[in-house]
């Protein structure tokens, strides 16, 4: 292990530097701070002082190597807490604090665009495989190769004319669906559903209607409470759906953890729905008490967790911990929901104040300028930021997770321990979640690290459109305005993160795989 | 659990939902949240603003400038016709002496920094000091970056004020301290020679306040001992103390966020920055201390940043922001009138323009004809005569700005005193506009020259940016016809390639932000700076000299039309078209925009601007 960890970190480290030095050479050479003052009109005396100058303070009339090395020494520096990464030019920023900004910027458009991907991703996969070859599982393969071929920034542009534009306006109107609408997306989603659950034409047919009826009859609830206008008011109604939902999810938890038969489970993330019911209004006065930030969020959010393990250990039975882990999973669902549902009620001062002007869905920018009130409005703001962006990185990235899964469940589906466990009598339910969705979901330790690198890289086109100041955008700029420091520095780092997310994809696959050795 | 247990658990649960549903009383127990309740505008821009003294070599850029011109008062700024206007809420000025010139500056007593401090004669003096060149104490090349700091510092204890300005204004000509009047308030500076443009010296000057440097430069937090101790460093040239006023004011004043030092934003202006996020927008409030006569309509004004012109056009129309100016291109245009927004288009201070080589033994250099400089005069007319400047103007100019019209001067523009005379009779219109007259002319005039084979002309030009390829295109068209043999050389890298004799004809733009007569100076003067034809003539030479010492108006336009005819006469350069402007906007939430002709562009007026 170690002298694996020994090897992959030098060798890597030879990659990183002959890399930074490829690249310097090459940026050295595109990039060219004195083209502005060349071309300008200024007096020749003038001129050619401030060349001079710029030259001088660039080195420009020392060799590229020389610099490099130059650069190299206050890069070296980073190993051992002496970050030197040079200065913008321009601006005189230091670069390890241009970087600093934009990363965490970068990170959180990333991360959130990659979770939602894989997620969305898997599950999609998944349920294509258990379909193989049905009419669900043709149009998911055409529809992951379609989005999979997109180009991200007319992607981007979509978004934006639909979701932000249309949107807007559709909200602005009162957020009343049509009636074509209506019909239009209850047909779709019925048809689509029908063919996820699969069975025969009749089974396929009778849960469609089913759906169809329930997307309508939601819609038209939509339209009904104005829900688009204000999501919810803290009313009886509303606690009313929260009740609803969470029953909800606690029969879809059940039904997946430990199938509905489990009756202990069953009570048990029942209960967790009632207490989290029980609690909705209690919750509103706790936020109008105390002011909301994200680590209380995310600490009642673990709470809530330990209370569904309490609840899933009272009503026991013999594997409790099974009931434990339902209620415990439901809990952070329905926490979720009473979460959202307090947003929820920020969203018609939130779009209707002054900031943001009756036209929530922003195309551009990662803030709101100036926004002020709760953590409320800002959480609010930062959703209605990352949308659009999220949304089209996670639309061109999910594809691939899709094709992934599809083929490992396929490979696992036929496996011969998955025909002894159904020869054994498990229920299908067993046989799928025990058995074969762990040892599916595989592969994408290894897949998962590499491509937060190529979302990185789509990070830059979709920066860009959407107008957020990251990573990719620092890079760009740096080229167009011939800041060799600062272009260098994202180089740097995605250099630096090349060979360590395979290592780590490496590392990762060994750990959770008992098969495979890292030793060597 | 047993069973009665569960029950009660139960109940209890229940029993406390009741409860707080019925303390609930329906609605209303989120508390709902306030707007701000002022009247505020949002408009965008095309480049990330990063530094609030636009007068620094780094900090010189249009974004940075337009921000400063928010934020500062000056004694005069140009309105949307080109015209200088003085602002005597902020101070006066006048010339007492023609020889020598001798101008008097006096501020007013509205004239106030935004903490209450009234701007002072050590402004002034600082103004002077730093943009005039005349107080470095070391040389351009001498200056090396300190590798840790990054800073761009003199060698120690020397001073250097990077300023973009310097030995291009009047500054530099005036090596007699400015006199200080005893109450502080006044400046008689004194011209060692008369120069054109002194009334444009003050220009966009005054962007930092003197006892603001002071205080973060030398440590003296008393206003008035601030700015005492800034008119005796430049009047005493304390090498220590100029030396720190340098280092502060070449790089203190860059940021992109809003600084912790508030100090930094002090402003005379009638708004101040309040907020700034790198990359994404600044804004400016209005400034409670200010007096003079542009107090702002609106409370509050954003300015966000789109580099992407298909970006700002999409937040304009989600109601993101109310005015946007960024790349005018035929798509953007398209896009604005398909998402049925408002233009108005017009054309801005940068032009483009044609110049021949006439030093590289090319097609243009009477060195090729042995000398015959009337032959290569000839060659040069039939080219110009050939180049198809209406067509340009018809297929990629008049799509974004319908009413553009061919600029007749190279020494001025539409609006700027003397435009209407000089173009009359500077020879402007003999050379046509192209087309197929044009072309004839050019096959006349090469039979006249006695060029029985084709001249071979490359041509240079940024072959990176799609418009000007589409303009070589029609040109290689247009002057193939005409008999020459068209070689393209265009290069993404034109810029490094300027006056390095490989081509013979080249296209870019020049930019004015003034109506400075001096201006167009260093393209035609010979061995000047911007002039890369190798062109050279005695007679355009000795007028520009005698320009520069000029003061009065009517004898600069007699000179400038000297000059102008002379260059038509040798026919080495013509002007294509003015870049085409447009501000883009929703006339439903913005009011009074009145875009101008020079920088800052859609900024211009910014006081009448009202929010809908």
């Amino acid at each position: 292990m170690i002298t694996f960890l020994a090897r992959r970190l030098t060798t890597s480290a030879i990659v990183v530097l002959i890399s930074s030095f490829l690249m310097y050479f090459l940026v050295a050479i595109a990039v060219d701070p004195l083209s502005v003052l060349r071309s300008s009109t200024m007096p020749s005396a003038a001129k050619q002082q401030q060349i001079a100058h710029l030259t001088a303070q660039l080195h420009l009339d020392e060799p590229v190597i020389v610099r490099y090395f130059d650069w190299l020494k206050g890069a070296a520096g980073c190993t051992y807490g002496m970050c030197d990464l040079g200065t913008n030019w321009r601006t005189h920023e230091a670069v390890t604090s241009m970087l600093s900004g934009a990363v965490v910027t970068t990170l959180q458009l990333v991360l959130v665009a990659t979770v939602l991907a894989v997620v969305i991703g898997a599950a999609i996969g998944i349920v294509s495989a258990l379909r193989q070859y049905s009419g669900f599982d043709y149009s998911i393969t055409f529809m992951s190769f379609l989005m999979y071929s997109l180009p991200v920034f007319w992607v981007a542009v979509m978004m934006k004319s639909f979701l932000a534009i249309d949107f807007n306006d559709f909200i602005q109107n009162g957020g009343q669906f049509s009636a074509v609408w209506i019909i239009g997306v209850a047909l779709v989603t019925g048809l689509a559903v029908g063919a996820a659950c699969g069975g025969g034409r009749g089974r396929i047919l009778r849960i469609g209607a089913i759906t169809a009826l329930a997307v309508g009859a939601l819609m038209v609830y939509a339209n009904l409470t104005e829900f688009f206008v204000t999501p919810s008011s803290g009313g009886p109604l509303d606690l009313l759906r929260v009740l609803v939902f969470s029953v909800a999810i606690a029969f879809g938890i059940t039904a997946l953890s430990t199938g509905l038969r489990n009756r202990k489970a069953l009570y048990s993330a029942l209960t967790v729905a009632g207490i989290g019911a029980a609690l909705y209004y209690p919750m509103l006065y706790f936020w109008n008490a105390v002011p909301a930030s994200w680590p209380i969020v995310l600490l009642l959010g673990v709470v809530a967790m330990l209370v569904g393990i309490g609840v899933g250990f009272a009503w026991g039975g013999t594997e409790r911990s099974r009931s434990a882990r339902t209620a415990a999973i439901t809990a952070f669902f329905v926490a979720g929901m009473l979460f959202l549902d307090r947003l929820a009620q920020t969203w018609y001062d939130y779009a209707h104040s002054s900031w943001v002007h009756g036209r929530p869905i922003a195309t551009s920018g990662d803030s709101t300028p100036n926004l002020g009130g709760s953590y409320w409005m800002h959480t609010t703001d930062l959703l209605t930021h990352i949308l659009l962006p999220s949304i089209t990185l996670v639309l061109v990235s999910m594809a691939s997770y899709t094709r992934y899964v599809r083929a490992s469940t396929l490979e696992v589906l036929n496996q011969d321990y998955i025909r002894t466990a159904r020869a054994k009598g498990l229920t299908e339910r067993t046989v799928i979640m025990r058995h074969a969705f762990r040892n599916a979901l595989l592969p994408l330790a290894s897949v998962v690290p590499v491509d937060i690198l190529f979302v990185l890289g789509g990070a830059l086109i979709t920066e860009t459109v959407f107008g957020w100041s990251g990573m990719g955008n620092l890079f760009v700029t740096a080229l167009h305005e011939n800041v060799l420091d600062a272009a260098m520095g994202y180089l740097l780092i995605v250099a630096v993160l090349a060979p360590l997310a395979n290592i780590v994809a490496d590392l990762l696959y060994a750990v959770l795989d008992p098969r495979i050795r890292v030793d060597a | 659990m047993n069973n009665s247990r569960r029950r009660r658990v139960s109940v209890a649960a229940v029993g406390l939902t009741v409860a707080a549903t019925a303390l609930a009383a329906c609605n209303g127990v989120t508390k709902s949240e306030e707007g701000s309740g002022s009247s505020e505008l949002t408009v965008g821009w095309n480049q990330p603003f990063y530094s609030l003294n636009d007068q620094t070599g780094t900090g010189n850029n249009v974004t940075n400038a337009n921000i400063a011109y928010l934020t500062n008062s000056q004694f005069n700024y140009f309105d949307a016709d080109n015209k200088l206007q003085k602002d005597t809420s902020f101070g006066t000025y006048e010339k007492t002496s023609d020889s020598p010139l001798t101008v008097k500056y006096t501020l007013a007593d509205t004239a106030k920094w935004s903490d209450g401090v009234p701007v002072s004669a050590a402004d002034l003096i600082l103004g002077y000091g730093a943009n005039s060149g005349n107080f470095n104490t070391v040389k351009a090349d001498d200056v090396k970056t300190d590798e840790n700091t990054g800073a761009t510092t003199a060698p120690k204890g020397e001073a250097y004020f990077n300023a973009a300005g310097a030995g291009a204004n009047g500054f530099q000509y005036i090596s007699k301290f400015p006199e200080v009047s005893a109450d502080g308030k006044s400046v008689t500076l004194t011209y060692d020679k008369p120069f054109a443009d002194w009334e444009l010296d003050f220009f966009n000057v005054l962007r930092t306040p003197a006892h603001v440097l002071a205080a973060e430069a030398l440590g003296t937090t008393d206003a008035d001992a601030g700015n005492a101790a800034v008119i005796k460093a430049f009047q005493t040239k304390d090498k220590a103390a100029l030396a720190k006023l340098a280092n502060f004011w070449n790089s203190g004043y860059d940021f992109a966020d809003t600084p912790k030092d508030k100090q930094l934003l002090v402003g005379s202006g009638p708004y101040v920055v309040s907020a700034a996020k790198k990359g994404q927008y600044v804004t400016v409030k209005k400034n409670p201390k200010y007096e003079g006569d542009h107090k702002g309509k609106v409370d509050q004004i954003t300015v966000k940043f789109f580099t992407d012109a298909t970006q700002g056009l999409a937040a304009l129309k989600n109601g993101e922001m109310s005015a946007y100016e960024g790349q005018a291109t035929v798509d953007s245009v398209k896009d604005a009138q398909g998402k049925g927004l408002d233009m108005i288009r017009r054309p801005e201070s940068t032009y483009e323009h044609i110049d021949l080589t006439v030093n590289n033994g090319g097609p243009f250099d009477p060195k090729s004809y042995g000398g015959d400089e009337q032959k290569a005069k000839l060659v040069r007319q039939a080219f110009l005569m050939a180049y198809p400047r209406q067509e340009i103007m018809d297929k990629i100019i008049k799509p974004i700005v319908p009413d553009s019209e061919l600029r007749q001067s190279l020494v001025t523009f539409a609006g700027a005193p003397g435009y209407d005379e000089i173009s009359k009779t500077n020879g402007a219109a003999s050379y046509g506009a192209g087309g197929e007259e044009g072309i004839a002319k050019a096959k006349a005039l090469l039979k006249q020259a006695g060029v029985t084979k084709a001249p071979v002309v490359r041509e240079m030009y940024d072959k990176t940016n799609p418009r000007r390829a589409a303009e070589y295109a029609l040109a290689a068209a247009a002057e193939t016809k005409a008999g020459f043999k068209m070689v393209d050389t265009g290069d993404g890298d034109w810029s490094a390639k300027l006056g390095n004799k490989s081509y013979d004809a080249i296209f870019f733009g020049w930019n004015s932000t003034t109506t400075s007569v001096l201006g167009s100076m260093a393209n035609y003067v010979g061995g000047a700076g911007s002039n890369f034809q190798g062109y050279k003539n005695p007679t355009v030479d000795k007028a520009y000299n005698q320009l520069q010492f000029t003061t009065d108006q009517a004898e600069q336009i007699k000179l400038l039309k000297t000059i102008d005819t002379a260059i038509y006469g040798d026919a080495v350069t013509l002007p294509i078209f003015e870049f085409p402007g447009v501000v883009f906007y929703d006339s439903k939430t913005i009011g009074g925009l009145d875009p101008a002709y020079l920088s800052p562009n859609m900024f211009y007026g910014f006081w009448n601007w009202t929010a809908k």
